[in-house]
């Protein structure tokens, strides 16, 4: 457990220093990369200057901006003038949202369509097995475009833009990016719960179970689900950590106010500390579904003991 | 003893040698099939596509399909069914160099962490679990927000960010392909690690390298579709799908769905037939 942690804090430290470093590695002074090239007078020149600490070493200023950041201090927006958290808190809510509705959609449906696809031979497997196969190829822009010519064009059933109000508005905006962003993760985790679950069923024991005559849906809740539960939630983890950063497209697609769309627009203004904030926020993120996952395996396989290295 | 060693050696040959001829299936028939139709058509785009795909007729802008227009024009006049032949060109060569570039950089790596063991491997795969923290996208972003927009910065990124899977995967097979006697045998006969990596190693493991190239390209591609959705990968006017799905979306919107839906399925195509053809690869390598 300690060491997981201890490696969770360690990617996280060089995560933030390749965001905040990167700076760095552009063409061009630092000060350039912030001011994005931008005519300004030498007295702003200097404030920005002495405002980022350009004046101190590069690893006392990675230092200052990591620990402003641990605090909810990210800068200020060089566009904006105004504290990057301040943009940044108000657009977590839709990522977030989005990023929920998503997850709930891939777990429900990749699991339920892979159990179906395992269970009922012949025909419905065949089927999902298809549809299944080519989902996971379909990017979530190209869904995006069908889902919107379908059900705003078409049918008038959803909007197409903007990320409504109030919870009821917002899960109405939000079905349809929710439904693009987990299009391929759905149809990844049920191919992968799929595969788990007839590797349980060729099992000898739950050939003994069965040949005792323990009913049906005992057979498959506590001898094939319970041993499959584990390459499942490695699956539905690993692409619900994936959703992070498919927010981004999705979010502009959709015209989203999230932070992907806010990424996107602040890379076109070349607005570095909210650049930074982001990515930081968004791989911070990332890395901790991806632990928390890791942290899952050990609640539901006991046998799974914690930090045991592999050389896979 | 020898005999063992020799029947082994022989066995991996046949394994690289079989490669080419391999049973497939008839999925993987088919998206091999696929994979070589698109590349003549990039070859060749110039010679198939029946009009210029960047000449603009602005008195006939969304008209539909007709003989002139196989797949109709978009919002400015431009023949799809011609930017769509075009648009493979960039569509393809961007997962292209990006795949090109993972295995002549994750395959080496991944040889002399299993090789050399140790301090070397430690740190090595220390590096990759940090790369791996990077979701590639977000990455790609990163470095485009530094170096500018362009296809470029959006290979090299994307490229730093896949690197990892294939890196981990080819130091994992090259473990256990090292542990096999003949690889010992060759030591014994005093053959340098980098021929016996050269000669021995990179054969063996070769089948297991192009079907890992081949699902990194589909998601390759589904990456920098993005980017240049986004407008930081491929600009506009060059016709790319990508670019198309975003400049249609705006058509889409008014009714006029073609450019993006084609483009799109382009892709889905695409991507279907180069990770169908990996995991089949995969399957059969086992």
């Amino acid at each position: 457990m300690a060491r997981r942690l201890g490696a969770l804090a360690g990617t996280l430290l060089a995560t933030s220093f390749i965001v905040y470093g990167a700076v760095y590695l552009a063409p061009g002074s630092p000060l350039t990369a912030v001011t994005g090239g931008r005519p300004l007078p030498p007295a702003t020149l200097h404030a920005i200057s002495h405002e980022y600490g350009f004046d101190k070493p590069f690893i006392v200023r990675y230092w200052d901006w990591l620990t402003g950041a641990i605090h909810g201090d990210f800068g200020r927006s060089v566009v904006f003038r105004q504290d990057v958290s301040s943009l940044i808190t108000p657009r977590i809510g839709t990522t977030a949202f989005l990023i929920a509705y998503a997850a709930l959609l891939i777990l429900l449906f990749g699991v339920a369509l892979g159990l179906v696809s395992a269970l009922h031979k012949g025909h419905p497997d065949t089927a999902i097995l298809t549809v299944t196969s080519v989902g996971t190829a379909v990017p979530s822009i190209v869904a995006a475009i069908v889902l919107i010519w379908i059900f705003t064009l078409q049918l008038g059933w959803l909007p197409a833009l903007g990320s409504g109000s109030g919870f009821a508005g917002q899960l109405r905006h939000l079905t349809m990016p929710a439904v693009a962003l987990a299009l391929s993760g759905i149809a990844y985790v049920a191919r992968l719960t799929r595969a788990a679950a007839n590797e349980e069923l060729r099992r000898e024991h739950v050939a003994t179970a069965r040949s005792r005559g323990i009913p049906e849906r005992y057979v498959v809740q506590r001898h094939v689900l319970r041993n499959a539960l584990v390459p499942i939630t490695t699956a539905a983890g690993l692409t619900i950590a994936g959703l992070i950063a498919g927010t981004v497209v999705v979010e502009n697609a959709f015209a989203l106010n999230g932070l992907g769309s806010f990424l996107v627009q602040a890379v076109g203004q070349k607005d570095v500390p909210v650049v930074q904030a982001i990515c930081l926020i968004l791989v911070a993120a990332f890395i901790v579904v991806n632990t928390v996952v890791d942290l899952l395996y050990a609640v539901i396989d006991p046998r799974i003991g914690f930090g045991g290295g592999d050389d896979r | 003893m020898t005999e063992a060693v020799l029947a082994q050696t022989q066995r991996a040959r046949r394994r690289a040698i079989g490669f080419p001829a391999a049973r497939l299936g008839w999925v993987g028939m088919a998206s091999a099939v696929v994979i070589v139709l698109l590349a003549l058509m990039a070859v060749f785009a110039p010679l198939i596509a029946p009009m210029d795909p960047n000449s603009i007729d602005l008195l006939h802008p969304f008209a539909p399909a007709s003989s002139q227009h196989l797949l109709g024009t978009d919002d400015t006049g431009r023949d799809i069914f011609s930017r769509l032949i075009l648009g493979s060109r960039t569509s393809l060569l961007g997962p292209l160099l990006v795949v090109l570039l993972e295995v002549l950089v994750g395959v080496p790596i991944a040889l002399a962490a299993a090789w050399r063991g140790g301090l070397v491997d430690g740190l090595i795969s220390r590096v990759l679990d940090v790369l791996f923290a990077f979701p590639g996208i977000l990455l790609a972003i990163l470095v485009i927000s530094l170096f500018g927009a362009g296809l470029k910065s959006a290979v090299v990124a994307l490229a730093v960010a896949h690197m990892p899977y294939l890196a981990r995967i080819t130091r994992g097979a090259a473990l256990r392909e090292r542990r096999l006697p003949y690889v010992e045998a060759l030591e014994v006969q005093g053959f340098s690690a980098f021929r016996i990596s050269a000669r021995h190693l990179v054969p063996n493991l070769l089948p297991l390298i192009v079907a890992q190239a081949s699902v990194s390209f589909g998601y390759v591609m589904i990456d920098l579709a993005g980017l240049s959705f986004l407008g930081l990968g491929v600009q506009p006017p060059t016709a790319d799908w990508g670019v198309m799905i975003s400049a249609g979306q705006q058509a889409l919107l008014g009714g006029h769905p073609q450019q993006s839906l084609y483009a799109g399925a382009m892709i889905v195509i695409a991507v279907c037939a180069f990770t169908l053809f990996g995991e089949r690869l995969i399957d059969q390598d086992r």
